[in-house]
């Protein structure tokens, strides 16, 4: 299990690349995702504080 | 539909719903691309960037399509969803397309060394970089929301140009990058073992951008019709 593990973070010298390439997509993703979700808090809290 | 109070009342019901199938197709495709398609005999592994690089490229192309349809239809008939699903969609696009640049330089540098070329199919990508971040740069800038949306209609419609380059560069150009993966016409090179996680990919990813476009386009509604009626009911009773 640690070696498929191992061979599956190393994959023969490209991992570091495969890798790189999959933390900039989650990154964006994250990032899409979480902006509307503050946004709509602070919308939220700001039609509170009016009323 | 393209009412923002019947959009949004749908949505509430519809998102979790479309976050829960986008996870689980979106995460098959990459564990069985990254972690079980076999290894490329002439590349390696390193083309395991393939099933991020591809279907982001995709979305990019995508989603000004998409912004330009909605460019056409806020110009022609004023619909308020419209000019707001272009404000929502520009940042996710943007967002794709810098990934598809990102890693398509990490795959370039490893496979031509070099991270960055002036290459017809690079250039255009970026110009369509540019182009997102001219329709957010645009509509942030201007104040009254309703000229916001007519200014970026017209330059989404206009832009749209940039798509068939960008699809097209790579047959008028000599170019250093590979032709197209996915044609309509005819069948993928790759092998059935490969291609079937990319499909799988690409599908994820679309689901994940339309769930991630309902997320962001609840929140322009809220932001827009926050002094109406039906937002201080719903929203903020339903927040409570």
């Amino acid at each position: 299990m640690l070696d498929s593990l191992h061979v599956l973070f190393i994959m023969d010298g490209s991992g570091p690349y495969v890798w790189l390439c999959f933390f900039v997509l989650m990154f964006v993703i994250s990032v899409n995702i979480i902006l509307p979700i503050i946004r709509m808090k602070k919308i939220y809290k700001e039609g509170r504080l009016e009323d | 539909m393209g009412s923002p109070p019947f959009f949004y009342r749908w949505s509430t019901t519809f998102s979790p719903w479309l976050a829960l199938l986008a996870v689980i197709v979106f995460s098959t495709g990459l564990f069985w691309g990254l972690g079980f398609a076999p290894t490329d005999y002439k590349q390696g592994d390193v083309y395991r960037i393939i099933y991020i690089h591809v279907p982001s490229a995709i979305l990019a192309e995508s989603i000004y399509i998409l912004m330009a349809v909605c460019g056409f239809i806020s110009m022609v008939w004023r619909a308020k969803i419209a000019g707001m699903l272009i404000t929502s969609a520009a940042p996710i696009g943007a967002g794709f397309t810098f990934i598809a640049l990102v890693t398509g330089s990490i795959w370039g540098q490893f496979t031509w060394g070099t991270w960055w070329v002036w290459d017809a199919r690079l250039t255009s990508t970026l110009i369509l970089f540019f182009l997102y971040s001219a329709i957010i740069g645009l509509h942030s800038s201007i104040e009254n929301k309703a000229k916001a949306d007519r200014a970026v209609s017209i330059l989404a419609v206009l832009g749209v140009v940039i798509v068939p380059i960008i699809k097209k560069s790579v047959d008028w150009w000599q170019t250093l990058h590979q032709s197209s993966t996915f044609t309509l016409t005819s069948s993928p090179s790759m092998s059935p073992d490969m291609y079937q996680p990319l499909f799988v990919c690409v599908l994820g990813f679309y689901f994940l951008f339309i769930f991630m476009l309902t997320n962001s386009l609840r929140g322009e509604i809220i932001f827009r019709e926050r002094d109406k009626l039906w937002v201080k009911n719903q929203f903020f009773e339903q927040e409570r």
